[in-house]
């Protein structure tokens, strides 16, 4: 006798590209509660089925696409999805996070899982209509970039209300730099996801869902729902995003803190921007449809932009025109690739091009000055496409470093091997901190927080609200508002941090609805306790999402120390360096707020708070055990990487 | 009581579909747009969202073309009602609607219309941006003429300074 879901759909479906095969596999209930749904389930199911011997580029590798019990339901802003794999950039644990539509209309198909296993011979697409699944022939669309996929897609199914998943050229390539676009501009960027996609000849999921989700208490949830989006307008920055997005809480308050990047500030884009634009479910609407209506990229268009564009369009290579960076997003969302790679390549590229260690000769004829854009163009579509010295490019920042050499490693920036900006010691203490510790490498998204930064904020957030809010969490005014205070408090922060957005990605809703950017007023763990069991019907404690958070990352952890990681992975890229060479990076020589060893008694501290040995950063078996993961700890035991 | 429409702002309509869940929630309690009266249409690639639903017609072809009688326009509110227990299901109204204004409930399997929520609106309240208002039918046309005039007028200029109307 089925029992009735709530919340989650109940079902996993697993797909085997090589034999062709599809499966219905029910959601187990107690896996259900035990990790929630998206990352956390996820997380576990590549520990067991993605070993360290798996090649990352290999039919053996997995894709999962999940999203959690909240998605697709009246809960704030719960139209997120994760994919994940094992990222063949860093050999991590490979997750990665999309907004749009697609999330929903899986969870209203029937689906908490797909699980795509194997490879095809031939390029294909996985159509999902509700129960009905196929696999359908996917050469007419290979080559073809995304918004010309879905377009196809929707054509050859009738239906233009078919929602997509896809790659363009970069993940056809197996291209570092891949990503999976949802919709026309939903990244789900890091790890370079999109060339797991590629190996497989997995061109796009195309969805629709007419099952939708039944809400196990739906008073309630409409009453927690209700408060918390009239909640929401209460917080400092609720104006801010709503109005200009992302980039006005990213560059915006980098103006205030380096005045040189004032050419880049969001004023700039009012006359591109025509309208706000949403994720499915969300009053926040903080992107934007843009168009460019003059000058040399007029008729771009497009829907953005997240402050990782500005930054890694206009401020890494230092190219100050926003009609710029509207047409580079436009053309990596049609491309496939994940906008913050090229854009540090390019970066990269051009400091060893401005201080002599590639030439002409290396970069197929081009001027890599700072400001070019032509270059910045070319070059970025050749990495797509694998070409010339795009190939060598899509390297970056390991693989590239080590190919070019002649010391241009001093000019990389990454964490476990994926990329970062600069020193990586910037901002604050947490945010360096969370940056470094991240399992999936480099990593702003789930671990440093960024809108109490000192400074960001001077009239939404000045100081004194600053230190109000670090006396109401931590007891200490200065716990946040002291950007380079050296106290176990920071590490506090971090894990705290951390824990609430693992809870986003288990169940579905957005981080900048919650305290990534409405960190006063957003949804807080307390609040998603109550929205899951109003959702689910089952009863869930703010002390069940820690413990859930916990076994995340402690399974994540576990996945990153048995494929070899470990203390060494965990240190932005000064102090990476520095540990290494034995000597300061020579471009942050005495330019940093802080030493090693001041970092290092932070890390302790965190390493102390999830459960981690003090010294080696491995998880401890004491832990494992805590957390109901007796399994991980025997396997790591089995492989030696733990006594 | 003078008949009130659902009047939507295109320009507005940020294509979140909040409207389309909360419609289906408030009709079913469970979450899932097949359910919705209101739809939101989009060319992506243009950035136009334009949510729908039905016209609340003043001579319903839906009801004329329904061979049970089922289906009437109430003269009071201008709501179209239907009568469940004489509906079979024939599905006429929804081949006969003009703008795609009856959908089918794949749950219930049946046929559905937005009614206004008893006259008041539940996409309304809940549109982050007001793209959608409840109002007076008569008050539609001379609020169209008005922000169109502000538009024309922008771009004329007389005695050499452009006239802004406000």
């Amino acid at each position: 006798m089925p029992t009735k879901w709530y919340g989650w759909a109940g079902t996993i479906l697993d797909v085997d590209l090589t034999d062709r095969k599809l499966k219905k596999i029910p959601l187990s209930r107690e896996l259900a509660k035990k990790y929630i749904g998206g990352s956390g389930l996820m997380s576990h199911i590549l520990y067991n089925e993605v070993g360290p011997e798996i090649n990352p580029l290999s039919s053996e590798n997995l894709i999962m696409i999940g999203q959690g019990p909240l998605s697709g339901t009246i809960v704030p802003s719960s139209g997120r999805y994760q994919i994940y794999a094992r990222s063949p950039l860093t050999g991590t644990i490979g997750r990665s996070n999309g907004g749009g539509f697609f999330g929903p209309e899986m969870k209203w198909a029937g689906y908490d899982l797909i699980v795509v296993r194997g490879a095809s011979e031939k390029p294909i697409y996985l159509w999902i209509d509700d129960e009905d699944v196929e696999l359908r022939d996917g050469s007419h669309l290979w080559g073809k970039d995304t918004w010309e996929t879905q377009r196809i897609i929707r054509e050859e199914l009738g239906d233009h209300n078919i929602q997509t998943l896809k790659i363009g050229p970069a993940g056809e390539n197996l291209c570092f730099s891949s990503c999976v676009i949802g919709d026309l501009s939903r990244a789900a960027g890091k790890n370079s996801i999109g060339a797991v996609w590629g190996l497989k000849k997995l061109k796009a999921i195309a969805i629709r869902g007419s099952k939708g989700v039944n809400i196990a208490r739906p008073d309630e949830l409409l009453e927690l729902s209700m408060k918390l989006t009239e909640r929401a307008k209460q917080d400092p920055l609720y104006e801010l995003h709503t109005t200009l997005g992302s980039p006005s809480w990213v560059t915006d308050p980098l103006t205030n803190v380096n005045p040189q990047l004032r050419e880049i500030t969001t004023a700039k884009f009012k006359n591109k921007f025509d309208k706000n634009m949403a994720c499915w479910g969300c009053h926040l609407h903080c992107s934007h449809w843009y168009t460019v209506k003059e000058g040399r990229y007029k008729g771009t268009k497009g829907e953005g932009l997240e402050g990782n564009a500005i930054l890694f369009a206009n401020i890494h290579p230092r190219i100050y025109d926003s009609a710029f960076t509207c047409t580079y997003n436009t053309l990596c969302n049609k491309l496939g690739l994940h906008i913050d790679h090229p854009g540090s390549a390019i970066r990269w590229a051009m400091d060893l091009y401005e201080n002599g260690i590639i030439t002409k000769a290396d970069t197929d004829g081009l001027e890599l000055t700072w400001g070019n854009e032509e270059a910045a163009l070319t070059l970025t579509k050749n990495m797509a496409h694998r070409e010339g010295f795009g190939a060598v490019l899509d390297g970056y920042p390991l693989r590239a470093s080590e190919q070019i050499g002649r010391g241009s490693d001093r000019f990389v920036s990454h964490v476990k091997g994926n990329i970062q900006g600069w020193s990586g010691v910037v901002f604050s203490l947490e945010w360096t901190l969370g940056l470094a510790v991240a399992t999936r490498g480099s990593d702003h998204l789930i671990g440093a927080p960024w809108v109490t930064t000192p400074g960001f904020f001077p009239k939404e957030m000045p100081t004194k609200y600053l230190e109000k809010l670090g006396r109401e969490r931590y007891g200490d005014s200065e716990s946040i508002s002291n950007a380079w205070k050296v106290s176990p408090l920071k590490a506090k922060f971090v894990y705290d941090y951390e824990n609430l957005m693992a809870i986003c990605d288990s169940t579905g809703v957005c981080k900048f609805m919650s305290e990534y950017t409405l960190f006063t007023e957003g949804i807080h763990l307390n609040d998603f306790a109550s929205l899951l069991s109003a959702t689910t019907g089952e009863n869930f404690s703010s002390e069940d999402l820690i413990k859930a958070a916990e076994r995340e990352f402690l399974t994540e952890r576990s996945y990153n120390c048995r494929a070899g990681m470990g203390r060494d992975d965990d240190y932005p890229t000064a102090f990476n360096w520095e540990r290494r060479k034995g000597e300061p990076h020579p471009l942050y020589e005495g330019k940093l707020p802080i030493t090693v060893k001041e970092y290092d008694s932070v890390l302790e501290e965190y390493y102390e708070l999830r459960g981690f040995d003090r010294k080696t950063g491995l998880p401890t078996e004491k832990k494992l055990k805590d957390l109901g993961l007796e399994d991980i700890a025997k396997d790591l035991k089995k492989k030696k990487i733990i006594e | 009581m003078a008949e009130k429409a659902l009047v939507v702002d295109v320009d507005k309509c940020t294509g979140c579909r909040l409207c389309e869940i909360f419609c289906s929630f408030r009709k079913t309690n469970t979450c899932n747009p097949a359910r919705s009266r209101i739809n939101v249409m989009k060319w992506e690639e243009d950035g136009i969202n334009i949510p729908f639903m039905c016209q609340q017609c003043e001579d319903p072809l839906c009801a004329q073309v329904c061979p049970m009688n089922a289906i009437e326009k109430n003269e009071e509110s201008g709501v179209i009602e239907t009568n469940y227990e004489k509906c079979t299901g024939c599905k006429m109204c929804v081949i006969v609607c003009p703008v795609g204004g009856v959908t089918f409930d794949p749950i219930e399997k049946k046929m559905i219309w937005c009614d206004l929520c008893d006259g008041d609106p539940l996409c309304v309240k809940v549109c982050p941006t007001n793209a959608i208002s409840f109002v007076k039918l008569v008050t539609v046309g001379p609020a169209r003429k008005r922000s169109a005039l502000e538009k024309l007028f922008s771009s004329i200029k007389i005695s050499n300074e452009p006239v802004e109307l406000k």
